[in-house]
């Protein structure tokens, strides 16, 4: 019988039939895992409490043949008081889900459970939350490899001017050079508050000042590297945050 | 294995009940051939009559077989509460313990923004629009204990009180019956929280 101990934030989780629920974690250890919590539906469970979502704990999974049971658990902390503010719940499922679907072997997710963990702890702390969001979008491509170059026109060198992005390479291009279609002017504070989040992440980044303008420039950046590298699309904590104008 | 067509349909339907699995539906299948024609007959006459009269209250979005739901058009109940639940099963609930006088008013789901569920998607407006009317003293959220559901009372609370409507939400607390050392602490701290004077 194959155990499997691990720390682990609840990332989703679904109803399974009358009483039982299947739910998506983020282990420290192999990554993402679907494991079922037998009873947890029923409110004397002693699972319903450690599977809700946005919980981070330590967890004791059996592992079947094609899907994890949970055996026990602890709790270490629960980031759901997020849940009294729209917004800030919903970005902390956005980060969630966007650890469901760009996580995709199984492996230890160290680095990955960390950054996580930090923009959880920054979501709850921080007065501006769109912020926090951006930097968990870069931080994340940093950690997936996909990190975007930024160091002047890929294409002649030119560290001065305006320019303008290629999603499709990752990569900077000035007006002067030829730039493919998918490509789209990126203003200059963008790529200088990139640049910081890349270099500095969640560090001091409360004295990092994000106007909304420049933020969805970083989002779209973001999402576009994910698209072209991942083929990560339609998620729905997105819809959710562009359908109640948080982004 | 090698069933007559019709027997494999109806054990291909009884599968599609929640937590019915390929044996119990062999098992019904065959109850349901033992059965005398008459009440086999009744039996899917229920289903389907359930199926086709049953709608959504055209106020409160309860089960109903009518326009307006038992509960709404019963003139004994305190207009003056109103009792927000996520599904209408939930209101069938409340309702067994007897002692709730009020109205309900049924969501249809909680907010959960990685489902894309969010307050549109919900009979909020309805709620609203309910309220404005201005009959109502006391809005009872009864949405469940969980994430969503606290985030959906959250949400509920926050364009409710602007109208000058007191808010209350369900104790959260001990499971009656239950040992104390049993209890994991968030329902611990959420009963420590909750707790009132004797
Ligand atoms: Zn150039
Ligand atoms: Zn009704």
């Amino acid at each position: 019988m194959a155990e499997l101990r691990c720390h682990a934030v609840v990332l989703r989780v679904r109803s399974l039939g009358e009483a039982d629920k299947m739910v998506t974690l983020l282990t420290r250890e192999v990554g993402i895992v679907t494991a079922v919590a037998r009873g947890s539906r029923k409110t004397k469970s002693k699972f319903s409490a450690l599977v809700e979502p946005l919980t981070l704990g330590r967890f004791l999974l059996h592992q079947g043949r094609t899907l994890y049971t949970f055996i026990q658990g602890e709790r270490i902390k629960s980031y759901a008081k997020l849940n009294s503010d729209l917004e800030r719940l919903a970005y902390a499922q956005y980060f969630c889900e966007l650890c469901e679907r760009t996580l995709l072997e199984v492996r230890p997710a160290d680095a990955m459970f960390m950054l996580l963990l930090t923009a959880l702890e920054a979501l709850e702390q921080d007065k501006d939350p769109a912020r926090v969001a951006r930097c968990f979008e870069i931080s994340l491509l940093d950690e997936l490899g996909i990190r975007p170059a930024l160091e002047g026109c890929r294409s002649c060198g030119s560290t001065s001017g305006s320019y303008r992005f290629d999603p499709t390479e990752g990569i900077l291009l000035c007006a002067t050079c030829p730039h493919p279609v998918e490509s789209y002017p990126v203003s200059a504070p963008t790529v200088a508050t990139t640049k910081r989040l890349l270099e500095f992440g969640f560090h001091k980044l409360s004295v990092c000042v994000i106007p909304k303008a420049v933020g969805q420039e970083i989002h779209r950046i973001s999402m576009d590297m994910l698209t072209h590298s991942l083929g990560v699309t339609n998620l729905k904590s997105l819809d959710f945050l562009l359908k109640t104008g948080f982004i | 294995m090698f069933y007559p067509e019709s027997i494999a349909n109806l054990i291909e339907s009884f599968q599609k009940l929640p937590g019915v699995g390929p044996k119990t539906a062999q098992r019904l299948a065959f109850f349901v051939l033992t059965l005398p024609r008459e009440e086999v007959v009744q039996m899917a006459r229920a289903m389907v009559n359930a199926k086709d009269k049953t709608r959504y209250c055209r106020i409160c979005g309860n089960f109903t077989d009518s326009e307006v739901c038992t509960v709404c058009a019963d003139k004994r109940r305190d207009s003056s509460v109103i009792c927000v639940v996520q599904d209408a099963r939930d209101v069938m609930a409340l309702e067994r313990m007897r002692e709730f006088k009020g109205l309900y008013h049924v969501l249809g789901g909680a907010i959960s923004p990685i489902d894309g569920i969010g307050p549109d998607q919900l009979r909020m407006r309805e709620l609203l629009e309910r309220l404005k009317k201005g009959r109502t003293q006391e809005v009872i959220l009864a949405t469940n204990p969980t994430v969503e559901g606290e985030a959906t009372a959250f949400y509920v609370a926050r364009i409710v009180k602007p109208l000058g409507i007191r808010v209350t939400r369900l104790a959260h607390g001990l499971p009656v019956g239950g040992d104390l050392e049993y209890a994991d602490e968030v329902t611990l701290s959420r009963a420590l929280e909750g707790r009132r004077e004797l």
